[in-house]
């Protein structure tokens, strides 16, 4: 053999040793720890004062600006930072407590209005330092009406707001159904008795206040400027100059937070241990990120989850640092109802019916995750028990087997008009998947699953925001099937679950969430009689009426309720927030 | 006539008895092909890795047979029979003939693993191919007629070295995911191109061939009409549709071509540029002979050895460039099976289903020693200049 093939066997073999190597830096030694408690959701423990954790994320926040504040990390940052009128202790996350208001609100007897009063002594942080007023909360609102501040659900769950703008304003409109008659006092006035739902969103992040004086020059710009000078009422803040501009935050990189200085314990639930915490992000590989907060110290999960084969192990061997927090939603493949072969209703009742949910359900760590969905309210939600609980009720046919049924499959595709019982059609649906595990599993499985029943995919993967920027939040960009989806709560209510996702009028040219395009008018009036029933028994009954009508129609191929995992190192305290599904960072300790 | 090396005589007769004088017997010397034979022979890796590679291409053109023969599942089928209650993979089993353990998603490893080397060696075969084309006759042209065409020539070439072609590839990947694909071009923007190309080609023909005739001019307008003529149909009725570039197998032949054929095209341009000076050629200019006859019938022939041997070294470089793209994910779409996706797929979850790395990769790296080491056996034995071993 001459030289050159012993070079070449060599760097060949150091190819393989480098691969091996490079895979193998994220094994796991394994050590077993045995049980002490860890966190969850339920029990709160108590910590030290003092010390710092270190967030790995693989994306940054969305924004920092509570108005356009609208995702699950966004919040996991934001509720640490920021207070709303009415948030949720991690000891019960099914009920809202008073955190900027001082109690629960009144609310009239027509149900058309809400009188909140404020606390007296919650302060921003520096460099405006004075206390919140019930204007700044007004305020809040308001701006987030405007084109400046762009909004996702401002007119979707405010709209019905006396004097509420239908369409973003140019700049900040005042609104006439708020006032305010004394710095501690929030009226509200509704055009229609919806103040249960109101009330229920009053957790969102609009409701966080905003100080007119400090932030309207930078609101007076298009987009609004505010969301890079931020100021901040919870016990935290990112860090910021005199002038208030977020120096802390480095946008795709990090963020860091320290103490806010003038956060008052007294009128926080929140107990604030840790002086500081950072986020650092780009931490795309999630098995490589969960593994080092397994194995680390000082760190906790971010936007990411633990993939199955992680999961596996930290149940196996970190059962103390791992738990789980309900997502309060539901997984999905849409089906887009409006364009073939879709839009008839015998061919999606044919594709439920043969789809195995359990196979879908294993790509994202089995039965430990939670349980097979068969609709669109999960467990512990009001109108679950309603609907029928876990078990999909019998007129549902084809979500009676998780596994699939093919026989009953090949039947509702006959009745569709195909009598092989296969789709016979020549065309590619066109499917659009992420490209990021577990989802990129969930999508290949699917695919599977189709052709199975006959059809042709023109498969796609893209990253996942370009899924919902660029394709399935585009009703114009045809596509046929999103099997990435899902949609979890807003707030704990049926409308916050299932008016953006299947009520007709919720379509929207951008950003839309609808993604079956389903617009069924007796599911549009059952939202319309839902979203008027006063809270109670009532309005639970009237939301699962209205999930009932949308399981019938069959948009989407349910999967699971999942609980999302969320590890932690062993060194924290771990206290989970339900509603962002992650660590509550406000809640941390180091042990 | 013999060079007096003693291994390119041939005996042709019994030996002569002692004492006797006989007139030397007529001898034979050796072709370029025995020369290359023996030298190959001789070589024992070169012929392992010869029929590795043999054994290879047999195993991708039949693998369904061999798998339909081993009770094989196919490369796409699923099953979560094979998964644990977390979805984790399932390791190599011979008795539910699962020889190199399942993925993920439930399915067949080995079945995979030998698809793979389809997506592989089609790759390799079919890039490597149009790399050397195009790179052989743009180094041809470029070696021969120097002056501004070589200008020209070299310096497209140096700007397709200097090119980030990882970063092309990953930006194509991702521009080319949606839809159709990226539009190359529309039919109407096409027609549009042969017309200019065509009246180009047309002029330049002539002019390289320093020719001053008019007639010259005429004829050559009238043989680019092959190209016009569709070019100006296609123009005037403002066609529909046209030429994509969609996402996976074509979007990675397009980036290894591109990326590949300025290496060849250099390599030939430097040899022409030498041969071009040799009496043989200076032989045909004088007899009359066109430069293309020249080009392709005097100076292309003594270019076959360097040729072969690049090409055979050309080819594991791609096909570690498909694996480098499909790890990535820009290759080949879900749910083909290719090498390179199943190790990317695999880092993941390596310490806990190894299987699912190692077999592919060991493929991978098998593969492209094999074709390095025939690449290597080759240049040994095409080497006029080598002495026995």
């Amino acid at each position: 053999m001459s030289r050159r093939s012993l070079r070449y066997a060599l760097v060949a073999c150091m190819m393989v040793a480098l691969s091996l190597a490079v895979a193998a830096c994220g094994s796991s030694n394994s050590s077993s720890t045995s049980g002490s408690s860890g966190g969850g959701s339920k029990t709160v423990p108590t910590g030290k004062k003092g010390g710092s954790v270190t967030v790995l994320s693989a994306g940054d926040v969305d924004y920092m600006d509570p108005g356009q504040m609208y995702y699950t990390f966004g919040y996991q940052v934001g509720y640490s930072v920021q207070r709303s009128l009415y948030f949720f202790s991690p000891k019960d996350s099914t009920k809202e407590i008073p955190d900027i208001a001082a109690a629960a609100p009144q609310i009239s007897g027509d149900f058309k209005t809400i009188t909140i009063k404020i606390k007296p002594n919650i302060k921003y942080s520096p460099p405006v330092n004075r206390a919140v007023t019930s204007a700044d909360v007004k305020y809040a609102i308001e701006r987030a009406f405007s084109a400046n501040v762009p909004n996702a659900y401002a007119v979707g769950y405010f709209g019905d707001i006396v004097g509420a703008p239908k369409t973003p304003t140019n700049g900040v409109k005042q609104i006439s159904g708020i006032t305010t008659p004394d710095p501690q006092t929030l009226v509200i006035k509704l055009s229609k008795p919806s103040a249960g739902t109101v009330y229920a969103a009053m957790v969102m992040p609009i409701t966080m206040p905003v100080p007119k004086e400090y932030a309207s020059r930078f609101d007076a710009k298009n987009p609004s400027t505010y969301n890079q000078n931020v100021v901040f009422t919870g016990p935290y803040m990112v860090k910021n100059n005199s002038g208030g501009q977020l120096t802390g935050w480095k946008p795709g990189k990090s963020i860091s937070v320290i103490r806010n200085p003038n956060w008052d314990a007294s009128t926080d639930f929140r107990p604030a241990y840790l002086d500081s915490w950072e986020v650092q992000e780009g931490n795309n590989d999630a098995a490589v990120a969960s593994k080092r907060i397994l194995q680390g110290q000082s760190l906790v999960q971010g936007d990411g989850a633990p993939p199955a084969q992680v999961l596996q192990q930290a149940v196996n061997s970190y059962k103390s640092q791992l738990s789980f927090s309900p997502s309060g939603g539901t997984r999905y493949i849409a089906l887009n109802t409006k364009l073939p072969p879709f839009n008839n209703i015998n061919v999606r009742k044919a594709v439920i019916a043969s789809f195995d949910r359990n196979a879908l359900r294993l790509t994202r760590g089995g039965a430990i995750v939670g349980p097979i969905a068969w609709g669109y309210l999960p467990p512990n939600f009001p109108g679950f028990k309603e609907s029928g609980g876990l078990k999909a009720p019998s007129q549902f046919d084809y979500l009676q087997s998780d596994t699939g049924n093919a026989q009953l499959a090949a039947s509702y595709m006959k009745k569709a008009g195909y009598p092989s019982g296969k789709y016979t059609g020549s065309e590619k649906l066109l499917t659009i998947a992420t490209n990021a595990d577990p989802g990129k599993k969930t999508a290949e499985v699917a695919q599977a699953q189709f052709e199975k029943l006959g059809f042709k995919l023109n498969f796609r993967e893209v990253p996942q925001d370009t899924l919902y920027t660029k394709f399935c939040g585009v009703p114009k960009s045809d596509y046929i099937v999103c099997p990435n989806v899902g949609f979890f709560k807003d707030f704990v209510d049926g409308s916050s679950l299932l008016v953006p996702t299947f009520y007709g009028p919720s379509i929207i040219p951008a950003n839309n969430t609808n993604w079956p395009l389903l617009n069924d008018p007796k599911v549009n009036q059952l939202v319309q009689t839902a979203q008027g029933t006063p809270p109670g028994p009532k309005r639970d009954q009237a939301w699962a009426n209205v999930n009932l009508a949308v399981t019938a129609d069959a948009p989407a191929v349910p999967f699971v309720w999942d609980n999302q995992p969320i590890v932690v190192s062993k060194n924290v305290n771990d206290v989970n927030d339900d509603y962002s599904n992650g660590p509550f960072m406000a809640f941390l300790s180091l042990k | 006539m013999s060079t007096g090396a003693p291994e390119l005589i041939q005996e042709t007769g019994g030996g002569i008895a002692p004492g006797e004088f006989e007139a030397p017997s007529e001898i034979a010397a050796r072709s370029p092909f025995q020369l290359f034979w023996r030298r190959i022979r001789q070589d024992k890796v070169t012929l392992a890795s010869v029929i590795f590679i043999v054994l290879l291409i047999f195993c991708a053109v039949f693998a369904k047979q061999i798998i339909e023969i081993l009770g094989v599942r196919s490369p796409n089928e699923q099953s979560t029979k094979f998964l644990d209650s977390f979805g984790s993979a399932s390791g190599p089993n011979f008795s539910t003939r699962t020889f190199f353990g399942t993925d993920g998603l439930g399915r067949d490893v080995f079945a995979r693993t030998l698809y793979g080397a389809r997506i592989s060696l089609a790759v390799a075969f079919v890039s490597t191919f149009f790399v050397v084309v195009i790179g052989v006759t743009v180094g041809i042209i470029a070696g021969y007629y120097r002056g501004w065409a070589d200008t020209l020539l070299s310096r497209l070439m140096d700007v397709m070295l200097a090119f980030p072609v990882l970063l092309l590839a990953l930006g194509l990947g991702a521009a080319c995911s949606y839809g159709h694909g990226c539009t190359i071009a529309k039919y109407s923007w096409f027609g549009h191109a042969l017309v200019v190309v065509g009246l180009i080609g047309a002029l330049l023909v002539p002019l390289f061939r320093r020719s001053r005739k008019p007639r010259d001019y005429l004829l050559s307008l009238a043989a680019w009409c092959v190209v016009i003529v569709p070019g100006l149909i296609l123009m005037l009725t403002n066609a529909r549709g046209g030429l994509y570039l969609s996402p996976g197998l074509p979007v990675v032949l397009f980036v290894i071509v591109l990326a590949g054929w300025p290496y060849i095209a250099r390599i030939i341009r430097g040899q022409v540029l030498s041969m071009r000076e040799k009496e043989f050629v200076e032989a045909a200019i004088a007899m009359g002979a066109s430069d293309r006859r020249i080009m392709f019938r005097h100076i292309l022939p003594n270019l076959v050895a360097p040729i072969i041997v690049y090409t055979t070294l050309i080819i594991p470089t791609n096909i570690l460039f498909e694996a480098a793209l499909s790890f990535l994910g820009v290759g080949v779409q879900p749910p083909t099976a290719s090498w390179g996706a199943m190790i990317s797929d695999a880092t993941d979850i390596f310490d806990t289903a190894w299987w699912y790395m190692t077999f592919p990769g060991v493929a991978l790296v098998l593969t492209v020693l094999a074709f390095n080491l025939v690449g290597d056996g080759m240049q040994d034995a095409l080497n006029p200049k080598a002495s026995g071993r």
